[in-house]
């Protein structure tokens, strides 16, 4: 049984806007396992990127964390001071930003910028090392001595991810980093990606929306829903039985080739984070409401082995 | 009226904006108010005794013709802000004209455009302007100041016009104006000049700064209206009659001070304005 | 059978670089491409590929946003770059299009509204402001929207959803012939697409209207279209009828496309294969041959030397690979002979 790498407890990131406060990230509470592949999927609004822009305490104003707790291998990463916050990053945690092929600097060659975050964490990586890290993640060494302009959109992300594992973190979170690619390429880093991280034993988050991508790569899910984790299991349980209506629905909606002409979408329209609804976020929605989820917020509760799921119906169940 | 409403909600958010205009509706109502509450036959020479320092009976002092220096600045100050939104507006309007055809229709228009600011803009400006001020120096009123001063102000606005509907040129609702049979005309008209409003009110500011600055500049020369107590001309005054050696602190600090305090306002609604047109500003939540 | 809208071999090229330093590049986005709408039989077609297929290029040139470098796009027989006021005023009322960004598409000036009152003003679609408004009420209500939440706002007022949706009705006012959907759900939530994807549907079974979709994401083509073509680097790789060429993939291209799908079962995928070994350099441009060679694990020696023609191998599909030459041969015109259906639309 793996150990936890990562306990989230409480996180809480509200932006202060003219019309009143946005609870981007609600009292989340989540943990990650050392060496596991876990995905976080939500649309847009669901809080998945707030979440791991505040693990690497990057939020911006008018948004700041309110609260909670980040404990990784005995520190808080939300208490720690901005040197900690440096030193924590890419050593400890490491980022693969989405649109990561445009946070290559133009000017130096991808050798000097691997090189470059290395020496400022006091690890200057020699050649050798350089065309290792290269290698790993399917890149040719002569690559190090290019500029980001000559690279494909795929080479580019390899780049990112090699920058990211450059110091062997701990965790990795990659904020959607195939988005922008060809679907071909994707699954080749993808691939790499998962060779990469059970090499480190790396712990990746990985967010999203692309359940395919997630059934592929995943493998327990997250399901986020207006800033809260609305379910959490391991991702056959998630695929096969879902427990919680949100969740329910998003399965059935992914598109496959074995259903032609079939279009099952999710009603009614996203919630409003300035004007949320009372009790249950998703019961607008939810084809199966009962009349106390407009007034009783569920909370997140184990409705089978390593399944939790965050909804009256199971409440009633049990009682 | 709820336009009206959400501007000044949003002054409170624009600091800067509203600072500006503030500071520019004070100085605009100086010369408004003062109007009523003074001769303005003080602002003429021989009409009270010269050389006077500052005191109740001349809140500004007199000058060494004996201009009382409060009437010159009531009178004055108007009368150099006409100028510059004078030739402000006629530097812009000729840039909005040509900066939109320019740059929405392209081709050999837009060539034969481009080419020609290109190459005004690098005629030194300030030479040009003493060179057609003192040729006309004899007949020159305000309007005509007014007038020299835009011949050459409406290069920058039509370049920086042009880049803007350059970047909006291709953007997907003008695309989907297209798809609504809408010709080229219709489209910068009903499309991109609304959305311009901000950028085309910061540009305006920015060249009735411009125009402020290059008509002091002429007047300080001597090149301006002889006979106008403009702020330039005040200087002017100031500095032919050695009013810094003689101690008359009075008559050149009090049209400097104004001078600072206009160009600030107009600096800071500029860069307010600056702040409005940043898209990323508008689709705040 | 009259034609409704045709591109005839076009061919678009884009030139840059150049000038005083850069060697000049051309980078050729669509060759030798054919289809053929026809107005009588609504058809679903959806013109599939990655980044740099070309795809986008080809609905440019369609709605005419676009001149082509070579070949013709033909509106009912007339070439678009010589249509008088009228022939282009009707040639906008049938051919309509839908964008990928739903906000982009919104003049952030203007309400909402504007985007419907404009076509109905300039097409004369009602004769008085009550009209008007009722047709835009009816035209909101079927793509299930209620007006009293989506008029009079602003466009950032509304979720990507709902201003998507507001286009889709846009494009309903006008009862066009064919509309030309450019990746209208790529950037919209998960759980929409379905609706969105289904509001298509609709319009093309009750009102007849033809879709030409474009998009990357071959699953939702699956589940709303009848046809496909799939285009690489500017060609037709393979086209055809959608079940066919989806489940039993001719040409090499659309092979590894479809296995590199997510397939969104957790245990079934390419997940557990192991990494392919051919890493993806920079796509040198291949003038002559195939563009798919380089990368082709069946490639001959003559697919560098000459473009390979359609063979049709199959008579509702074809592809363009030299495997298949067995197969007659179909000339690059006649494409449009595997995408028509010999029925009604599916339902």
């Amino acid at each position: 049984m793996a150990s936890p790498l990562l306990e989230i407890r409480d996180l809480r990131v509200h932006f202060e806007t003219r019309r009143g406060v946005a609870r981007a990230v609600n009292e989340v509470d989540l943990t990650l396992y050392s060496g596991e592949r876990f995905g976080l999927v939500g649309e847009s609004g669901s809080g998945k990127t707030t979440l791991i822009l505040a693990l690497l305490r990057m939020i911006k104003k008018p948004g700041f964390i309110a609260g909670g707790k980040a404990l990784m291998e005995g520190t808080d990463l939300l208490a720690l001071d901005p040197e900690q916050v440096r030193q924590t990053r890419l050593a400890r945690v490491a980022m693969i930003p989405q649109g990561a092929m445009n946070s290559l600097n133009p000017v130096l060659r991808i050798g000097e910028q691997l090189a470059l975050t290395m020496r400022e964490h006091g690890q200057p990586p020699g050649e050798g090392r350089l065309a290792e890290l290269l290698q790993a993640v399917g890149l040719k060494p002569e690559v190090a001595r290019r500029y980001p302009h000559e690279l494909s959109g795929g080479m580019k992300q390899r780049v990112c991810i090699a920058q990211a594992i450059s110091l062997k973190p701990r965790l990795i979170l990659a904020d959607e980093p195939t988005s922008a690619l060809d679907v071909v390429v994707q699954r080749q880093i993808m691939q790499t990606l998962r060779s990469l991280q059970e090499g480190l034993d790396a712990t990746v988050l990985l967010v999203g929306h692309d359940m395919g991508l997630m059934a592929q790569f995943a493998q327990r899910l997250g399901i986020m829903y207006g800033g809260k984790l609305v379910e959490v299991g391991t991702v056959e349980q998630i695929f096969r039985s879902p427990q919680h209506p949100y969740t329910q629905l998003l399965i059935a909606s992914i598109p496959s080739f074995e259903k032609k002409g079939e279009f099952k979408g999710i009603p009614g329209v996203g919630l409003s984070l300035l004007n949320p609804p009372g009790g249950c976020l998703f019961h607008p929605r939810c084809p199966k409401a009962l009349p106390r989820c407009a007034s009783q917020e569920p909370q997140l509760r184990e409705v089978a082995p390593q399944q939790l799921a965050s909804c009256l119906l199971h409440e009633e169940a049990q009682a | 009226m709820e336009r009206l409403r959400s501007f000044l909600y949003y002054l409170r958010e624009n600091p800067k904006l509203g600072i500006g205009l503030g500071m520019i509706a004070v100085l605009i109502l100086f010369g408004v108010v003062g109007r009523l509450l003074v001769d303005p036959g003080l602002a003429q020479p021989l009409s009270t005794t010269p050389r006077q320092a500052p005191s109740w009976e001349h809140l500004f002092g007199t000058d060494d013709a004996g201009r009382d220096l409060l009437t010159v600045m009531v009178v004055g100050m108007p009368l150099t802000i006409r100028i510059g939104f004078l030739a402000g507006g006629v530097g812009l309007g000729l840039g909005i004209l040509l900066g939109f055809v320019s740059g929405y229709l392209g081709g050999k228009i837009d060539t034969v455009i481009r080419g020609t600011v290109d190459t005004l803009l690098t005629v030194p400006s300030l030479v040009v302007l003493i060179s057609i001020a003192s040729t006309v120096r004899e007949e020159i009123s305000i309007e005509l100041m007014a007038l020299v001063v835009a011949s050459l102000s409406w290069m920058w606005p039509t370049r920086t016009i042009r880049a803007q509907v350059l970047t909006l040129r291709e953007r997907a609702y003008v695309q989907m104006a297209k798809l609504n049979g809408m010709n080229s005309f219709e489209i910068i008209w009903k499309e991109l000049f609304p959305n311009l409003l901000p950028y085309l009110a910061a540009s305006f500011v920015g060249a009735v700064s411009w125009a402020i600055l290059a008509t002091i500049g002429l007047e300080a020369l001597g090149l301006g209206p002889q006979n106008e107590p403009t702020m330039g001309m005040t200087i002017y005054w100031a500095i032919t009659f050695s009013a810094l050696i003689r101690g008359m602190w009075w008559w050149w600090s009090i049209p400097i001070a104004f001078l600072v305090l206009l160009f600030v306002g107009l600096f800071l609604v500029a860069a307010g304005l600056d702040e409005l047109a940043n898209p990323k500003q508008r689709r705040a939540v | 059978m009259s034609v409704l809208l045709e591109a005839r071999q076009v061919r678009k090229v884009f030139h840059s670089g150049g000038g005083m330093w850069g060697v000049p590049h051309e980078n050729v986005a669509v060759d030798g491409f054919s289809l053929r709408l026809d107005d009588e039989v609504p058809a679903f077609i959806t013109i599939a590929g990655e980044s740099g297929s070309g795809k986008t290029t080809v609905a440019r040139l369609l709605l005419g946003f676009a001149e082509p470098s070579g070949g013709q796009v033909l509106y009912r027989g007339r070439d678009l770059r010589e249509l008088d006021r009228e022939g282009q005023r009707q040639f906008r009322h049938e051919v309509q299009a839908i964008f990928q960004d739903p906000f982009e598409v919104y003049n952030p000036f203007y309400k909402v509204d504007h985007i419907l009152e404009t076509p109905i003003s300039r097409f004369g679609l009602a004769s008085s402001a009550a009209q008007g408004r009722q047709l835009i009420v009816e035209a909101l209500e079927t793509v299930g929207l209620r007006p009293e939440e989506t008029l009079g706002r602003y466009p950032h007022q509304l979720s990507g959803g709902q201003r998507q949706r507001i286009t889709i009705a846009r494009a309903l006012l006008l009862k066009p012939r064919l509309i030309i959907a450019d990746e209208p759900v790529s950037m919209v939530d998960a759980s929409l697409r379905a609706t969105i994807l289904e509001s298509l549907h609709r319009l093309h079974r009750e009102f007849g209207i033809s879709f030409l979709y474009i998009t990357h994401d071959l699953t939702t083509a699956y589940q709303v279209s009848q046809r496909l073509v799939i285009l690489y680097h500017g060609t037709v790789a393979e086209a055809g009828e959608v079940e066919q060429v989806i489940k039993n993939p001719k040409h090499p291209y659309t092979q590894e496309l479809i296995r590199s799908i997510p397939v969104p079962d957790p245990g079934q995928g390419w997940i557990e294969e192991p990494v392919a070994e051919k890493e993806e350099t920079e796509e040198s441009l291949v003038a002559a041959g195939c563009r798919y060679a380089p990368r082709c694990p069946h490639a001959q020696p003559r697919c560098l030397q000459a473009l390979p023609p359609l063979y049709r191998t199959g008579p509702e599909r074809a592809a363009a690979c030299y495997l298949y030459d067995s197969a007659p041969q179909l000339a690059g015109e006649e494409l449009s002979q595997v995408l028509e259906q010999g029925g009604a639309p599916h339902p």
